[in-house]
């Protein structure tokens, strides 16, 4: 991928087809982990999906709430509002929870979308959709960041430095390259 | 601010900071609430306008960019301010970004979660 440019009120980026089809593909499981919490079940997963794995384990851990365990994936997206008062914070919880999980699930939509529109390697993302892929992307990768474990900078590094076939490498440079798209669409504004 | 150096180790990563020094626009405070008038015989505590802030605390996962964007987007805060506020929430763990009362606040704080950034609200001096 190139770094996104704007022209006309638009941002236009050039991603090769399998980039595109990955972060889809990835926003579509921010999709499912955000909307199967609510207690609609799993969904069937391809078995060929390359990511299946990765989301099964999302689900699970997002569905695995008999014990009153949450899912340390939503706290992070649905963190408390109050440091010191879990019934306040419940009680914020309980106020602004759904419209917030609307609007995630709305805006990932809408990069799912631009990513479906690609033309030429290209994708264009008009200005009213800006937001959208910021927090999306925002999104994606707290929800990474908690499933490899980064809670500190330090983490970060020792990633960097993990040995080939461990299988955190994989997501470990996606999550970086998330990274870099979103500081790529912040200098491009 | 450099693009992918920034990215390659976590964004939250001092040494990779290239960014100047912040002048230092304002004080501590970080809303344009204005001077109130205190009537002398009340008590400070009770007659200030906003009794409630919030705080923005550091996480190794959003970049130190999109966070100045988010303190310039949703508080219109100039550039300056938001960096400076930024740079806070990265040296110090934390940052007041706003004041007010406990109403606006939890709309501040819910804004910031929406954005993916980690909030909560407090009453001032606490």
């Amino acid at each position: 991928m190139k770094g996104f440019r704007r022209k006309d009120g638009v941002l236009i980026g050039r991603f090769e087809n399998d980039e595109a089809e990955i972060l889809a593909s990835l926003v579509a499981q921010l999709v499912d982990v955000l909307t199967e919490s609510e207690g609609d079940g799993p969904v069937a997963h391809d078995a060929g999906d390359p990511f299946a794995a990765w989301e099964a384990d999302f689900a699970h851990a997002a569905n695995d709430d008999d014990g009153g365990e949450v899912d340390p994936v939503m706290e992070r997206l649905f963190p408390d509002a109050y440091r010191d008062d879990a019934t306040a914070s419940a009680e914020f919880r309980r106020f602004t929870r759904a419209d917030q999980l609307n609007q995630k699930v709305t805006r990932a939509e809408e990069v799912i979308a631009d990513l479906r529109r690609l033309a030429r390697g290209s994708v264009q993302i008009p200005d009213a959709h800006v937001d959208a892929w910021l927090t999306t992307l925002t999104n994606l990768r707290l929800a990474m960041a908690v499933r490899l474990g980064i809670e500190r900078a330090e983490d970060a590094d020792m990633l960097s430095n993990l040995p080939f076939d461990d299988p955190r490498g994989w997501l470990h440079s996606v999550y970086e390259w998330l990274g870099w798209v979103q500081e790529s669409i912040l200098e491009a504004l | 601010m450099g693009t992918k150096a920034l990215v390659a180790d976590g964004p939250w990563d001092r040494s990779r900071g290239t960014m100047g020094p912040m002048p230092a626009d304002t004080p501590d405070s970080a809303t344009p609430s204005g001077g109130t008038a205190l009537d002398e015989r009340t008590d400070v505590s009770e007659a200030t306008q906003s009794p409630w802030v919030t705080i923005v605390w550091d996480d190794p996962v959003n970049l130190m960019s999109y966070v100045t964007h988010v303190f310039r987007e949703y508080f219109t805060y100039p550039k300056a301010k938001a960096e400076r506020l930024m740079l806070q929430v990265h040296n110090e763990g934390r940052s007041v970004v706003s004041s007010g009362g406990r109403e606006e606040m939890e709309r501040d704080v819910n804004a910031m979660h929406a954005y993916g950034l980690w909030a909560t609200l407090d009453r001032a001096e606490s």
